[in-house]
């Protein structure tokens, strides 16, 4: 067994699987708070992800004000779609509110087409890209960055929903809304402050995909999708599961790349998560960390 | 001018056609309909046919999703079975199309209950994952298994023939389509006026107080899939046939999303719902491809824009009825047809 | 005048102009991928193809007549392509057609073959070049197959190295990915040149990490990738940050100008195989080429692509012009038109052409070329040997 061929392996599926933890946190935190799946988490990582190209390469804005700028644009985003869409919807049948996001992952992607095109953009050089040595392994430096922000960002999500008021907030009103109303939480701007935050952690995702790639493209969109094994595998409502289910994600599918696909001859990688999707369905339906709902007919 | 509701007996509650017009009305549609290709050039009737097929989809979806509640994101893969396995079955065995067609169908079909048997245990959103699990490993399956598939290459299929008669131009073939399609549809309709029908509904509407009364939901949520696959199924080998040539990039994931989106806009639960949202849909891109070359003189970069602006339109048609139609057209057509039924004295 | 005898006149002379109109042009269908998984290079072709004709027309067209270019995007989806084909055949009445991608251009070689419709594909693939299975297949450049054999030819002449040249293909599961590399094994045999891998990538590109660990596995010496550009300069990127050691070489749809701008310092030191001139290469036909974007778009950014569809657009249209003079405009007429083409001059813009009843390789030269310096550099020319048996492969 080549160590350094699965050491390499899982440091990627650490990588990627840290990308696919902020999307699935993003999902989860809108679950949780108001009980609506957004099936366009994807789109919110790509559309945060040319925000800031733009700002960056067009108008030649630092980096540290273009990801501010980046995180306040798509919290308005996330409040503006949580207000004209989704409020309606409050209520109505599940299909009518997974439609409705598809829907909105449809105008988005072709938004940013109309606006950039399907060609890839550079992204500029933000960490340097000469790899550093772990044990045997080359890793690429932006890989630590990616690994390191999404720690911190992790981490700063944990204590704001443990010990700040707004995030003991949000967290009453994902147990039960009605309780939260009649202690005075406001549940309309709970709704708003989360879909806000969780467009934001998104376009974390994708500024920090779009320096790893160093460019980027309509690609970032299929990361919706891949979000989907993920909090399926966590648990929909566990943000904790969100991200071991991340992780987990990306090792398995690198894995799976490495020692699969020479098999199958290709195309084991892309379908390892969805296999384990259908495993976990069987056999933990609500996930490593989810609530059980138990409900027998 | 009709108005009030004054039934004497259930079979006059249930019938289809409430008034002689609306059964002239179909008759003349329908001669209109099949004198279509005696003057329609080739390529209008190549969108016709595709209607034709995307309406038994869409019928067989909202056979499943609209009036069984079971939402299902497989779409796509159980039209790739359906074609692909009536392309097998044509090329392999020679078997002549009326054959390959119903066994095509029967294949989805068991593949299709085979798939709700989760749906027991897991509703709702993971249901939906589980079909889109499902719609990927179909399509590594078809990929890979290409001594049945033909894999990337592509699947040649052979002309649908009967006796000396090939139907081997859209001129041709969208008789067999249209009769196949408005099979479906009067079988579908019927098929709510009867126990089964009706057992989908209340699995939809109630499954715990449908299972109370004696409805075994089991049992009839297996049937939803398996009749709801048969013609996802049977529209993907007409689509084989039709198109000739099918490859697995012919059923992407976004087929699937296209069909949801049909019968969203149309209407869920209802099967003239289901047709509108199908020509709706299938028109959308040919409407824009004519709009956008209309406009090239003008406007000559949007033809280069015509991708992004069909799923533009898409999203914004899907959100819109969502938001604000959530019965779809079919219910707006039905609160139009209302209100000139009464008028003057509508309300 | 009365409201009607206005409206009457002026559908009268639109019917007029129409029909007038009408008359003067030869119409051809163009089937381009503009928003799809191969714009990056689908664009530049169609760019090349368009302003080639539309300056052929403003030099008088097909003997006096302007070819009418009837555009398409169909985004790679075969179903879009085969119902392009219909209109383009049923309703536009087109005499040939302009298409693109290895996928679609096979799927519809029998169809093209009954409707006896000349097609030109932007595809290279070698199944197109044997006229008794693809009689109505056309291309302008060297066979994709022809292109990794004259790779492998560059390694055997290169390899100092002790025992034998270890090789590896990198190519996504498609038709396009998919048509060099039987040949490509084949060869790889006859030269003795070991084939220690073959890797295969997702299309379209996502993270190829573990694709290219895998290959890192069997230490191949030399890779050969056959994709487009910008995901040859994804692999590149993720290749230099693991530190891999092997040469790259890319096809012709991967050694583009567009390559160092994507890959960056990835792209120094790979080669690869080119079918057409760099564009603003010193030769004959450039100045065309130069002298229109000059005029009409001085600030878009040309590449080799762009070369090859304007090379394109010049063989085509030299064909109709054949087939005019013989007053036979129409499908099998240009196809006999392009069998009567021997060592046509294309500037030197692509080798010269020479197609025949039996072969329809129009070349099998190449140029190799390196990225030095963030630009491309030739390497050297080479050309494999026009065999019999490998006509069609």
């Amino acid at each position: 067994m080549d160590v350094t061929f699965i050491l390499q392996l899982i440091i990627n599926g650490l990588v990627v699987g840290s990308i696919y933890a902020l999307v699935a946190t993003g999902f989860v935190i809108i679950y949780k708070a108001s009980s609506a799946l957004n099936l366009a988490q994807g789109e919110f990582l790509m559309v945060g992800a040319y925000f800031c190209l733009n700002l960056l390469s067009k108008h030649q804005i630092p980096f540290w004000q273009a990801i501010l700028i980046t995180f306040a644009f798509s919290a308005i985003l996330g409040i503006l779609i949580e207000r004209l869409i989704l409020r309606p919807l409050i209520g109505s049948h599940l299909i009518s509110v997974i439609m409705v996001t598809l829907g909105l992952s449809s105008i988005l992607k072709a938004l940013v087409q109309l606006f950039y095109g399907t060609d890839t953009i550079p992204f500029p050089e933000v960490f340097p890209s000469a790899p550093v040595l772990i044990g045997p392994v080359p890793v690429s430096q932006g890989y630590l960055y990616a690994i390191g922000c999404v720690t911190i960002l992790v981490a700063l999500l944990t204590s704001f929903f443990k010990y700040s008021k707004t995030g003991v907030a949000m967290r009453a009103t994902a147990s039960s809304q009605q309780v939260a109303l009649s202690m005075g939480i406001s549940v309309k701007k709970m709704f708003a402050i989360s879909w806000a935050i969780s467009a934001i952690v998104s376009s974390v995702g994708g500024i920090l995909l779009g320096t790893i790639r160093g460019g980027i493209d309509m690609s970032l969109s299929f990361m919706g999708l891949k979000v989907l094994p993920v909090v399926i595998l966590g648990g929909l409502d566990s943000i904790l599961g969100a991200i071991v289910g991340g992780v987990i994600i990306g090792v398995l599918e690198n894995l799976s790349g490495g020692f699969v696909d020479p098999l199958v001859g290709g195309g084991a990688k892309e379908v390892a998560p969805y296999i384990a999707l259908i495993l976990i369905l069987m056999f933990k339906p609500y996930g490593l960390f989810g609530k059980k709902k138990i409900e027998r007919v | 001018m009709r108005c009030g509701d004054f039934k004497t007996s259930y079979s006059a509650d249930m019938t289809i056609f409430e008034s002689n017009t609306a059964r002239v009305m179909l008759g003349l549609f329908l001669c209109l309909l099949f004198s279509l290709p005696l003057y329609t050039p080739g390529y209008v009737l190549d969108i016709v046919n595709r209607i034709g097929i995307a309406v038994i989809g869409a019928v067989g979806l909202n056979i499943l999703t609209g009036f069984t509640g079971q939402i299902s994101l497989g779409n796509a893969a159980f039209m790739a079975i359906g074609a692909f396995s009536c392309g097998y079955l044509g090329t392999k065995f020679n078997l002549p199309f009326y054959v390959c067609i119903p066994l095509a169908g029967l294949l989805t079909a068991f593949f299709g209950m085979f798939v709700g048997i989760p749906s027991l245990r897991i509703k709702g959103l993971y249901l939906a994952m589980a079909t889109l699990a499902a719609h990927f490993i179909v399509e590594f399956l078809v990929v890979k298994w290409d001594s049945v598939t033909g894999g990337v290459a592509g699947l040649s299929i052979p002309v649908a023939q009967v006796g000396g008669f090939a139907f081997d131009s859209d001129r041709r073939i969208f008789y067999l389509i249209f009769t196949i399609s408005i099979a479906s549809v009067l079988f579908a309709k019927n098929l709510f006026r009867t126990k089964v029908g009706k057992a989908f509904v209340a699995i939809r509407d109630q499954a715990i107080s449908a299972e109370v009364m004696g409805v075994n939901i089991l049992k009839y949520k297996l049937l939803s899939f398996g009749i709801s696959s048969f013609y996802v199924g049977v529209a993907g080998a007409l689509m084989a046939y039709q198109a000739k040539i099918i490859s697995p990039e012919t059923f992407p994931v976004t087929v699937a999303i296209d069909y949801l989106g049909m019968i969203i806009i149309g209407g869920l639960g209802s099967i003239l719902g289901s047709i509108y949202g199908a020509v709706f849909i299938t028109l959308l891109p040919e409407l824009l491809r004519l709009g956008t070359s209309a406009l090239a003189g003008p406007f000559p970069l949007l033809v280069s824009k015509l991708a992004a602006m069909k799923e533009l339109v898409f999203g914004l048609f899907v959100v819109i009825f969502i938001l604000f139609e959530p019965a779809g057209m079919a219910a707006r057509w039905h609160s139009i047809k209302n209100y000139w039924k009464l008028y003057p004295f509508s309300h | 005048m009365k409201r009607s005898s206005i409206l009457a006149s002026l559908a009268a002379a639109l019917l007029v102009t129409s029909t007038a109109f009408a008359a003067e042009t030869v119409k051809v269908g163009g089937l381009w991928d503009l928003t799809g998984v191969t714009a990056d290079v689908g664009k530049p072709f169609a760019d090349g193809v368009q302003d080639a004709i539309a300056s052929i027309n403003e030099k008088g067209g097909v003997n006096g007549k302007k070819i009418e270019l009837i555009n398409v995007d169909y985004a790679y989806k075969i179903p879009q392509a085969n119902a392009a084909y219909k209109k383009f055949v049923e309703s536009d009445k087109v005499v040939m057609i302009n298409g693109w991608g290895t996928g679609d251009t096979e799927a519809l070689k029998d169809t093209i073959a009954k409707d006896k419709v000349p097609y030109f594909s932007a595809s290279f693939s070698g199944h197109l070049t044997d006229p008794t299975k693809t009689p109505y297949n056309f291309f302008v450049g060297a066979s994709y197959s022809d292109q990794i054999r004259g790779f492998l030819d560059f390694v055997k002449k290169n390899w100092k190295g002790k025992g034998a040249a270890k090789v590896a293909f990198i190519y996504p599961n498609h038709g396009f990915g998919k048509a060099p590399i039987e040949a490509g094994r084949q060869y790889a045999k006859e030269l003795g040149i070991e084939l220690v891998h073959e890797e295969i990538i997702p299309a379209p590109v996502q993270d190829v990490t573990s694709n290219l660990l895998s290959m890192q596995k069997k230490n191949p010496d030399y890779a050969y990738i056959q994709t487009t550009v910008a995901p040859c300069a994804n692999l590149l990127k993720d290749a230099k940050k693991l530190g891999i050691k092997t040469v790259f070489f890319l096809g012709n749809y991967g050694m583009t100008e567009a390559l160092p701008k994507l890959a960056k310092e990835a792209a120094e030191g790979v080669y690869g195989m080119a079918t057409h001139a760099a564009y603003g290469e010193n030769v004959p036909g450039m100045k065309a080429l130069l002298d229109w974007n000059k005029k009409h778009s001085p600030s878009a950014e040309r590449d080799t692509v762009y070369v090859r569809g304007w090379a394109y657009g010049i063989v085509w249209a030299e064909a109709l012009k054949i087939a005019d003079k013989n007053k036979q405009l129409t499908g099998e007429g240009v196809k006999k038109a392009l069998e009567t083409m021997k060592n046509f001059d294309v500037g030197g813009l692509t080798p010269p052409v020479t197609y025949t009843a039996t072969d329809h390789r129009p070349t099998t030269k190449s140029t190799i070329y390196v990225i030095k310096g963030g630009k491309m550099t030739k390497v050297q020319e080479v050309e494999t040997a026009r065999k019999k048996e490998w006509l069609g492969l």
